[in-house]
């Protein structure tokens, strides 16, 4: 950004605009954590006191803590089925020109646009039609969250193979490396920060999501979010705001290990794959 | 390695259209065949149930209240989104800039119940913002600003509002600062260097926002649930109530709708997208 | 001896676009072979279709006697030296180095002594846990040279390796290639668009233009006897004069253009009062001040001071041409009217493109 010509007033509203902006972003998660120590179980400003109470309270609640494991299993499952699945199809759309490729990138984005409630609903309908015995199971949510989750994760990885030269495979090649190998030994290890931030996402995704898997889901499989979310349509007292700012916690300690591990390539590969 | 042959991509996309993409167009198929009652127990095909829901005045009002709020939060969002993208580049200190980015992006990686929750705690009758607003020297409020469109518009924009700067950022990155200084070389002054260099240039990047932050805002679920209260009714929300009900035929044209409206509104933002870049090419 | 790689009627086309058609050229067994022509002429499609990176859409290719259609880049008794290097940036220079004899199970002691072998001759000893990225231009060229030579490939193939360097670097590695090549007795397939390191390094060049091989030779051969006006034109600065054939004496033709008159070599087919087109070397002319009544004597339009040389651009008779003088003599003024003379064996006579007579 090179300074060809700035206003100072203008700039100067810039920021005042910025900082307004950041601290709209930040206010309501500031305000889960300070309320989760509010004595008042009605989320009354200023709080009435200060208490751990509603920690213990959400921590020994039986359905978050069911919640919390069947999320951990759904997220790691989907993130690992999308990966195992998107990289051959990142591949295919990043290195070869076919006939049909534009359908095929078409059908593969159509969860991006398609409303989540449709396809949750759409779903769900499909489980019970086939018979197959998925709706309320585990199996039926790990699928559904890959569903969503795949355009994501096509993107980022046909984005961060874009970046690698398909010189350094024909160089493997030459050298004696059968075209798997090559892309095991080669192409993989490159991968890396595409393959985590990729799989970051799905993972928060699917611990995320509520649009479909409410569809999809029987008390026995609720994930942590749908627990949350039928919790807060019966109360409103801050165990509620206790659980969000543990989660924020957990958020933010994956942000930094996200960070740590892919350094200042993640935002440019976010950049890039949201905006082809 | 351009292959010639078309059977290495398609082996390579075959797992996941077996196993994600087949029960994804599978779905699609059979909400529409529910839609016009055709099925096991169905008697159709027939338009039924698309003909009561779309003669019925209620159902008119609830994609009134769908298309109103998708549209508000859309236009609030891409304001508020443009200058936040420039000013975010603007930073050069990179200890402040990291800071922002993580204040700006963080969010997304917490739950929309969680986000959704922190906005009920600040706009309700009784909390921080109206009890800012009556310790103002105006001694304001309360303001009613949960439980109505107010409350779902301004949670919807704290959400939807990292997805509208992404894009953006990357777009204002894409143009050569030699541009500008071009602009400025010839005698523009700031303010018609944005409007007329950095603006334009940037369009593409405003309407993938456009397309994302509307798409996700007319089929949002949890926020206008949690901070409507139920008096909010949009269209994923009849959707969600009607499969409760048994109602699966009328689940399956309102799914169908909101598909109808994201898609539609998707095409008109391409078309837009398209006409200027034509525009600059010609 | 028989050859180590045989090319028969080779053609390459994209997409309908024929980037390489109908070559025929066989490469000696352990000989510096560059193949040279401008950015297009197809010669890095060729030296690709040698290593198995492409397929030939005609033709065939042998290696060592040995058929290569089908068999795929690993199996070839090839390796190539890529023109961006391809070094595997997670790799440092002992694993890039290592890539193939490992993936060839080879047993770990010997790996490490050729590995430590191969850095020596590239004169790298002590870079092995070195990450490539940290590397300069030429070490990172030594390590990808080195990491194509070390499996001992019958044939080493080199796509324009020394492109991205600077001038000075170039001709340092040029003459380290050379080296490592005869210390080796391996046979290089060299790809290059400069002449200047053709000439400079190679034992014969083929040089290719539009898909077309036009000549295969010795670097003296194609200065000195060009096929075709390509060839002449592209290897050095040459005059190319349109002229017609006066008469055919003892194997000799005699050529008249401008009234300007030639001697040169009689080539099959030729007949008296056809057309022939002689290239002439601009250091082969000697100028003289010319006499003061010769009126159709050529005029100096311009002249360049080059140091060990003046150039000269000489106007007359309906023809330009370039003269180069060296030696002590004064150079003569922008104006002056002079006589070119040259010796009788000076000029050849060369072939439209394309009607080259490579084999």
């Amino acid at each position: 950004m090179t300074a060809a010509g700035e206003s100072r007033i203008g700039v100067a509203l810039l920021r005042a605009g910025l900082l307004c902006v950041l601290v709209f972003m930040a206010a309501p998660i500031v305000i889960v954590v300070v309320n989760s120590f509010n004595a008042s179980p009605f989320n009354i400003w200023p709080p009435t006191g200060l208490t751990t109470s509603w920690y213990a309270k959400a921590l020994a609640s039986p359905q978050f803590q069911r919640g919390m494991v069947n999320s951990v299993i759904a997220g790691v499952l989907s993130t690992a089925l999308v990966l195992v699945l998107g990289t051959p199809a990142a591949y295919a759309l990043a290195r070869f020109h076919f006939r049909g490729a534009s359908a095929v990138r078409a059908i593969l984005m159509g969860p991006l646009v398609v409303p989540r409630v449709a396809i949750g609903f759409a779903l769900f309908v499909l489980f019970i039609a086939s018979r197959s015995g998925l709706y309320g199971s585990m199996t039926g949510i790990v699928l559904g969250h890959a569903v969503l989750m795949l355009p994501f994760v096509t993107t980022v990885l046909a984005a961060n193979l874009g970046e690698i030269d398909p010189a350094l495979e024909e160089a493997a090649r030459d050298l004696g490396a059968s075209p798997v190998g090559a892309f095991l030994r080669v192409v993989l290890p490159q991968m890396r920060s595409g393959l985590i931030i990729a799989g970051l996402f799905a993972f928060i995704t699917s611990f995320d999501e509520v649009e479909t898997t409410i569809f999809l889901t029987k008390p026995a499989v609720n994930t942590l979010p749908i627990e949350m979310y039928l919790y807060l349509d019966q109360y409103q007292d801050p165990t509620i705001a206790a659980l969000s700012a543990l989660l924020i916690g957990v958020s933010f300690l994956l942000l930094g290990v996200g960070l740590a591990a892919t350094g200042r390539g993640s935002l440019r590969l976010l950049l890039g794959g949201r905006a082809s | 390695m351009s292959a010639s042959t078309n059977t290495k991509p398609l082996l390579l996309l075959a797992p996941s259209a077996l196993v994600v993409m087949a029960p994804f167009v599978a779905s699609l198929v059979i909400l529409a065949a529910y839609s016009v009652d055709y099925g096991p127990n169905g008697v159709g095909p027939d338009l039924t149930i698309w003909r009561n829901f779309l003669s019925d005045g209620y159902s008119w009002s609830v994609i009134a209240t769908s298309l109103r709020l998708a549209a508000s939060v859309t236009l609030i969002t891409l304001l508020v989104a443009y200058p936040t993208a420039c000013a975010i580049l603007r930073i050069r200190n990179p200890l402040l800039s990291a800071i922002a980015y993580v204040i700006l992006f963080s969010p997304l990686l917490m739950s929309v119940v969680v986000r959704s929750y922190g906005w009920l705690l600040l706009l309700a009758d009784r909390g921080f913002v109206n009890s800012l607003l009556a310790a103002s020297p105006f001694g304001l409020g309360p303001y009613r600003l949960i439980y109505n469109e107010t409350g779902v518009v301004i949670a919807l924009v704290h959400i939807l509002l990292p997805f509208a700067v992404l894009p953006i950022i990357g777009a204002l990155l894409q143009i050569p600062p030699i541009y500008r200084e071009a602009a400025a070389d010839l005698g523009a002054g700031p303010a018609a260097i944005v409007w007329k260099v950095t603006f334009p240039l940037s369009l593409p990047g405003v309407i993938v926002a456009a397309e994302i932050v509307f798409a996700l805002a007319v089929s949002a679920f949890v926020t206008p649930s949690v901070l409507g209260g139920g008096r909010v009714l949009v269209l994923s929300r009849l959707v969600y109530e009607n499969i409760g009900n048994v109602q699966w035929g009328l689940a399956a044209v309102q799914a169908l709708i909101l598909l109808a409206i994201a898609v539609g509104a998707l095409l008109i933002l391409e078309r837009f997208n398209r006409s200027t870049f034509a525009k600059r090419a010609g | 001896m028989q050859p180590d790689v045989v090319l028969s009627r080779v053609e390459k086309s994209f997409a309908g676009d024929a980037v390489v058609r109908g070559v025929d050229l066989a490469i000696r067994r352990g000989e510096f072979f560059s193949l040279l022509g401008p950015s297009g002429c197809g010669k890095t499609t060729t030296l690709r279709m040698i290593a198995g990176l492409e397929a030939p859409t005609g033709g065939s290719i042998s290696i060592r006697g040995v058929d290569m259609a089908g068999v795929p880049i690993e199996r070839r008794p090839t390796n190539l030296v890529f023109q961006k290097l391809a070094l595997f940036p997670h790799l440092d220079v002992f694993d890039n180095i290592a890539f193939g004899l490992k993936l060839r199970k080879t047993p770990a002691p010997e790996i490490r002594r050729r590995v430590a072998e191969m850095l020596d001759i590239v004169r790298l000893s002590g870079f092995e846990t070195r990450s490539v990225a940290s590397l300069s231009g030429g070490q990172q060229q030594r390590v990808a040279i080195a990491r194509a030579v070390v499996n001992e490939p019958a044939v080493l193939l080199l796509d324009e390796p020394l492109g991205a360097l600077d001038l000075k670097l170039q001709t340092h590695l040029q003459e380290e290639l050379r080296q490592i090549q005869r210390a080796l007795e391996m046979t290089f397939v060299y790809v290059t668009h400069n002449q200047a390191e053709a000439m400079a390094m190679s034992d014969r060049i083929g040089v290719m233009n539009a898909g077309r091989l036009e000549q295969v030779g010795a670097p003296a051969d194609l200065y000195l006897r060009p096929a075709t006006r390509f060839v002449a034109s592209f290897i050095g600065q040459t005059n190319l004069i349109d002229g017609r054939i006066d008469a055919i004496e003892d194997g000799k033709l005699r050529i008249e253009a401008g009234g300007l008159r030639f001697v040169a070599d009689a080539h099959a087919g030729a007949t008296v009062g056809a057309p022939a087109t002689v290239s002439l070397r601009p250091e082969q002319i000697r100028l003289t001040k010319a006499r003061d009544d010769g009126s159709d004597a050529l005029v100096i339009a311009d002249a360049t001071f080059m140091g060990a040389s003046v150039n000269y651009r000489l106007q007359g008779r309906g023809l330009t041409l370039l003269a180069q003088a060296t030696g002590e003599a004064a150079p003569l003024p922008v104006g002056a009217r002079v006589d070119a003379t040259w010796l009788p064996d000076a000029a050849v006579t060369v072939a439209a493109d394309g009607a080259g007579t490579a084999k």
